[in-house]
């Protein structure tokens, strides 16, 4: 994993003030995963954080026409995948960015530009990222797609590095994600279907 | 202004009814050529020895002309070896235009080369060259026109695949879109003369290398067998004021009469050189052999032809070769069959809109950094391209 941290896996392509999306090449494309914390650098030295909360993949009519085909050849399938411009495309929301050294778990004040680079953060940062919680509402807003997945993809991200950054379990094991569940219990306490649909997901985690 | 709908509907049945009475015509002549084709297939040697002396009464031929197996020999695709390379040029251009404020030409050349066997994503390349200022103006003092531009795009396309195919694993195969030699013809012999040579040379090279180059020619519209029974039936005296342009057998397309004989696919016809003496003297040029081969799917046969040198069909193994390779090349693409390398060296090659803008611009922002004149777009230019904002052809 420590190899990827340092890969940009795509350029910005457009953005607002809540999200920004970037285009990238499908081998970029196999480091960064739904709910991975992400980031782009500025110019002026601030980062802007946010989460992957989807990625999809255009075809087009070579695809097409090549799909409907039984059997390919390997050269003919990694031509396809890593040679031609398909446009593969990285959803990110927008969660906080880092302005002269302190992090903000808010919206900043204006977006990235095209082409800026989006690089993966690692579990540094990750976890330093996610310690404050107060980020997670930026999640609960997301109207378009089943946010309990990209929940439930983004903790088991961000607990797997806080117990690797954390080995020697110097705090109570759990401490992190409990205190995030609890901070989602408050933020969802008037949205009793919503928070039975966001546990029920993180009880995948539990068990884990 | 939308067409005349109505002026269109009106000409339809008039227009159907000759297409009708011409398919006819055509079905009438298509018996006849294939009867002779079943009643001359083994006689090879007896119509090469006719062309021979054809070739020396008559100013022009152009005809299909037996190699070595009978007219309807036809014989399936073999086995692929494990390990080849195949690579593909395709090219495209921005013609020089007096109507437009520069005048230039860039001819992109999109080269992509796969090792099959190896399952690594294949390499590729664009070569894009911005014609030197001295080309872009005939001795007459006028632009070049889009046949010049298409020839040197030709040529750009061979010299770029001489030079992708060097270092390449063995056996190697090279593919272009369209007929293996250059045809077109240039207002200056000379010219002419020294680009066929040029052509010559760049096969030279790589049949030194034994590589493979074939020309793939997609629905091909040739008559090449009406042309060499047309041939055949003259009288000495009338080859001697031979004019190919009043054929009595006409009409008939190759892949049209093949297509009876080619019912599986992948099957291939038998080898015929296109044999073509021409009315001009010229230096020696490029001899190509070619087969049709049946790309469709069964009950549905669809014809392609496949041009190669000469020196292929002397070594049956590298016939084979180059026949299982491109059939399960055109394979790749369902529904269309086309060989999937050529389409995507076209892809790599075509120049779109935003592109053609930019190296525009990349000119005129040198022209003003040099202190030149960037030239002014015609009146007519300017209406076209206002019009044509709306309309699908210019």
């Amino acid at each position: 994993m420590q190899n990827d941290l340092k890969i940009p896996i795509g350029k910005l392509l457009r953005a607002d003030a809540s999200s920004f999306v970037a285009g990238c090449r499908v081998h970029e494309l196999e480091a960064p995963a739904l709910g991975a914390l992400v980031k782009v650098k500025l110019r002026d030295g601030a980062e802007i954080y946010g989460l992957i909360s989807n990625i999809t993949i255009q075809d087009d009519g070579l695809v097409r026409q090549i799909a409907s085909r039984g059997t390919l050849s390997p050269e003919y399938e990694a031509d396809n995948r890593y040679n031609r411009n398909l446009p593969v495309e990285i959803f990110v929301l927008t969660v906080g960015f880092r302005q002269a050294g302190i992090l903000f778990q808010r919206l900043p004040p204006r977006p990235p530009f095209s082409l800026d680079a989006l690089w993966l953060c690692d579990e540094h940062e990750l976890c330093d990222f996610t310690d404050n919680p107060a980020y997670l509402r930026h999640i609960l807003r997301v109207q378009d797609q089943p946010l309990e997945e990209l929940l439930v993809s983004h903790l088991a991200q961000a607990k797997a590095a806080h117990e690797v950054m954390d080995p020697q379990r110097t705090n109570a094991e759990g401490e992190w994600y409990s205190k995030t569940c609890k901070a989602l219990i408050a933020y969802l306490r008037d949205d009793y279907e919503l928070m039975a649909r966001v546990l029920n997901a993180l009880g995948e985690l539990e068990t884990k | 202004m939308p067409i005349n709908y109505a002026q269109v509907q009106d000409s339809l049945e008039d227009y159907t009814r000759k297409v009708k009475n011409r398919e006819d015509q055509r079905d009438e002549v298509e018996v006849a050529l294939w009867q002779q084709l079943e009643q001359q297939s083994e006689n090879i040697e007896g119509i090469k020895a006719r062309l021979d002396v054809a070739a020396r009464i008559a100013k022009s031929l152009y005809c299909a002309k037996p190699v070595n197996e009978a007219l309807l020999f036809h014989k399936a695709a073999g086995k692929l070896p494990p390990n080849y390379t195949l690579i593909a040029a395709d090219g495209s251009q921005i013609a020089p235009n007096r109507h437009k404020a520069l005048e230039y030409c860039v001819i992109n050349v999109g080269l992509i080369s796969a090792e099959m066997g190896s399952g690594k994503e294949p390499a590729f390349e664009i070569q894009s060259n911005l014609l030197d200022y001295d080309q872009l103006v005939t001795e007459d003092g006028f632009l070049i026109g889009e046949q010049q531009v298409s020839l040197l795009r030709d040529l750009s396309e061979r010299q770029a695949l001489a030079e992708f195919s060097r270092g390449k694993g063995k056996p190697i195969l090279t593919m272009t879109d369209g007929l293996l030699d250059i045809y077109q013809r240039l207002e200056s012999p000379e010219e002419q003369q020294k680009l066929q040579q040029e052509v010559l040379s760049l096969h030279r090279e790589m049949e030194a290398q034994e590589v493979i180059t074939v020309g793939y020619i997609d629905k091909p519209g040739s008559e090449l067998i009406g042309r060499l029974f047309d041939i055949l039936g003259k009288s000495d005296e009338e080859l001697a004021r031979y004019n190919e342009k009043q054929r009595s057998i006409r009409g008939v397309s190759d892949a049209r009469l093949f297509k009876n004989l080619l019912r599986q696919p992948g099957e291939r016809s038998a080898i015929f050189e296109a044999f073509n003496k021409s009315r001009d003297k010229q230096a020696p040029r490029l001899v190509v052999h070619f087969f049709f081969l049946n790309i469709g799917v069964e009950g549905a046969p669809y014809l392609a032809r496949v041009e190669f040198p000469a020196w292929v069909s002397a070594r049956p193994e590298l016939v084979d070769l180059l026949h299982a390779v491109v059939y399960v090349d055109t394979q790749v693409l369902a529904g269309h069959p086309y060989p999937y390398l050529l389409l995507r060296a076209h892809e790599l090659a075509i120049i779109n809109f935003a592109e053609y803008t930019d190296v525009e611009a990349m000119l005129m922002q040198k022209f003003e950094e040099e202190g030149l004149n960037v030239g002014q777009i015609s009146n007519k230019q300017y209406g076209k391209d206002q019009v044509g904002r709306r309309t699908h052809a210019k």
